[in-house]
């Protein structure tokens, strides 16, 4: 358990200090996470991501204690609360520091050739890992396969209804919670 | 976030100008990591230095600990319940729709000229395809930004 935490504490640690593009994109260090340590399955980190959504307070804030309590809880309640704990303060502490000395500087930093050039790159690269992460949660919840070819008809219809309601112009600028809810509706609804 | 934050911090309190509240947020946006921490650290640090910085993030995150805490507690003995596990099946979707909206907007915004647009593709391909760590990818296009910025930029 020792060891978890600790790989739990230098995983945040290290998402907080280079994870560019906000918290989505924070969301794509956790599937590499689930890929190295197995700690979540996709279907739980889904529901991770579902409830800091819909929940107020920073995206990445929400899902990196979700994600300590789900995993430090298999030794119990305690031990879950004290993981989600453990591991948004693990994600902050770098960002602190980071702010820290960008603000002691901050005309350097601001008109820093480096900064601004990498910036340039580093910001499509952030719509890259956030695309990445999105693509990884459609791929597992359609159950899309490539060979053979095959996804889930039902999920997929559902799906596409869905993303056509918040594509339109009137339902565009409703709160995102209400899709979520409807989607939850149709799921008990349909007994998916 | 934005407007509330200026209601709060220029209007009520005084602890900053609203060019300061709009300057900050966008430097959070040009910094690593959740850009409400870095917003909280940026006003933090500019009332009370570090330790400042160090109280105002405690404070964004303590409202959310509790809360997902919470729900995360009470979710993992209710999943037992077929009912529960429905509601969640379908939420999923809805997850992946929302998080489809996103990725449009976002790769459309990230999309300025012929570079990023090079840079949003080559970026997609590496994570998706060859499953690349995040980690390397902010590596990768940070040094390729410099270097590009260095040799090929006028």
């Amino acid at each position: 358990m020792i060891k978890t935490i600790l790989l739990l504490i230098f995983e945040f640690m290290k998402t907080g200090l280079l994870a560019v593009g906000g918290g989505m994109a924070a969301i794509r260090f956790l599937q590499d996470m689930m890929a190295q340590y197995g700690w979540i399955t996709a279907e739980e980190l889904a529901n991770i991501i579902a409830v800091a959504e819909s929940t107020p307070g920073p995206i990445g804030i929400n899902a990196a204690t979700y994600m300590g309590y789900s995993v430090l809880s298999n030794y119990g309640m305690g031990w879950g609360i004290l993981g989600g704990i453990i591991t948004t303060l693990s994600l902050i502490t770098p960002q602190i520091a980071v702010i820290v000395l960008v603000a002691r500087g901050l005309e350097k930093y601001r008109s820093s050739k480096l900064v601004n050039d990498a910036f340039s790159a580093l910001r499509p690269a952030a719509a890259a890992l956030v695309a990445s992460a999105g693509w990884s949660v459609v791929h597992s919840t359609l159950e899309i396969s490539a060979q053979p070819l095959s996804i889930n008809l039902t999920s997929f219809i559902i799906y596409a209804l869905l993303l056509t309601a918040m594509a339109l112009p009137k339902l565009k600028k409703l709160h995102p919670a209400l899709f979520l809810l409807i989607g939850g509706i149709i799921g008990i609804l349909f007994q998916l | 976030m934005l407007p509330l934050l200026i209601r709060e911090l220029v209007d009520n309190k005084h602890w900053c100008t609203e060019e300061e509240v709009l300057d900050y947020f966008s430097l959070a946006q040009c910094t690593p990591g959740v850009i409400a921490i870095n917003s909280a650290t940026f006003v933090g640090y500019k009332r009370g230095k570090v330790w400042g910085g160090i109280i105002a993030s405690l404070g964004v995150v303590t409202v959310p600990i509790i809360i997902i805490t919470v729900i995360a507690a009470v979710l993992q003995n209710l999943m037992a319940y077929p009912l529960v596990q429905h509601l969640f099946a379908g939420v999923r979707i809805a997850v992946a729709a929302l998080m489809t909206i996103t990725i449009f907007r976002l790769v459309k915004k990230a999309c300025k000229d012929g570079i990023s647009v090079g840079i949003v593709i080559v970026s997609f391909a590496l994570l998706a395809v060859l499953k690349l760590n995040s980690v390397w990818l902010v590596l990768l296009a940070a040094v390729f930004g410099i270097a590009y910025g260095r040799w090929f930029k006028k």
